[in-house]
């Protein structure tokens, strides 16, 4: 993760050691019929964290060998709502989900370290009854803040995306331009 | 001979303008009108200069709706930044199917100044991309 590097390239070579290099917690991943199912706008969403190890590297001053601390964090991850996840995962396929996950995380880790009002990520299918079989998956980043600051965000998102757009093969990428699309709401 | 055409071609640019004239009048009609025409104008716009540069071959029908939305979204064109002007579509639809209020924490529902501005930064984006060299070359 970015963090780590930052942490790393912060270390200093002279005053300090690196006294831990602790794998941090995985987020307790529930067996899938425990998810927590829940009422939103009269439809069955279910939620699901977003899996990713947490690496941190830890330094303090050389005092003792026996000073260690044990330090446990576990940092809040942004909540995934699905509204129909079934239709979601049917409609992406096998690497349309693995490119959603990517976003995903790439979404969590840019709201982590800008510190995004992010309340949560609504994911659904949309249909426009316009167009013959046009179907996509609407990502919504719902942010605790006014719409215009919440665009700013999702602007800011999208560099993000186009650096990450940049890593994937070709299938991949066009995944991503026609069946993924985003847009913010607001929770408050 | 061709017969005098029922409806003469139309540059898109004059939806843009005939939607910021509509934007300022007071009624819930030229409102609801302003931003429909203003997807049109992003809409239509992208279309019809992307054909220019030779970018794509449109189909001068609905399909082109779908067909613009991803093609702006390439990385040689707007990128991610592409997004956006299906956000606008979705903002249309809302405004142009449900007559009943539409509140400010519906989903897609986005202001007219917005709808404006957007459409205005996606034309002119595309107005100021180059013109694709032919294949081959």
């Amino acid at each position: 993760m970015n963090s780590n590097v930052i942490l790393k390239e912060d270390r200093p070579t002279t005053s300090s050691i690196e006294i831990e290099k602790e794998r941090m917690h995985w987020r307790v991943m529930p067996p899938v019929s425990s998810w927590c199912s829940q009422q939103v706008s009269g439809l069955t969403a279910t939620t699901s964290p977003i899996l990713e190890p947490i690496i941190c590297y830890v330094t303090a001053p050389r005092l003792d060998s026996t000073w260690f601390v044990d330090i446990s964090v576990v940092t809040p991850r942004t909540e995934v709502i699905y509204r129909n996840q079934l239709a979601v995962e049917r409609f992406l396929g096998d690497k349309g989900k693995r490119v959603l996950e990517r976003v995903l995380s790439l979404a969590d880790n840019v709201s982590q370290e800008q510190n995004w009002p992010l309340s949560y990520i609504e994911i659904k299918t949309v249909k426009d009854s316009e167009v013959k079989d046009w179907q996509y998956i609407l990502v919504i980043f719902n942010f605790a803040c006014d719409f215009m600051t919440a665009d700013g965000y999702l602007h800011d998102f999208y560099r993000k995306l186009d650096s990450l757009t940049n890593l994937l093969d070709e299938e991949e990428e066009d995944i991503l331009r026609r069946m993924l699309f985003f847009d913010v709401g607001t929770t408050i | 001979m061709m017969s005098e055409p029922l409806y003469r071609a139309v540059n898109p640019k004059t939806y843009l303008e005939l939607a910021d004239r509509l934007s300022s009048e007071p009624h819930e009609t030229s409102k609801r009108t302003a931003a429909d025409r203003a997807y049109y104008a992003a809409f239509l716009m992208s279309r019809d200069i992307l054909a220019t540069k030779g970018y794509i071959t449109p189909y001068y029908s609905s399909e082109d709706h779908r067909y613009v939305a991803v093609t702006l979204k390439r990385q040689d064109i707007l990128g991610s930044l592409g997004n956006d002007e299906e956000r606008i579509r979705r903002a249309r639809n809302l405004i142009m199917y449900d007559t009943r209020d539409i509140n400010r924490e519906q989903q897609d529902a986005r202001s007219l100044k917005w709808i404006l501005d957007t459409t205005k930064r996606i034309v002119e984006r595309v107005e100021n991309l180059p013109i694709k060299p032919p294949m081959g070359r």
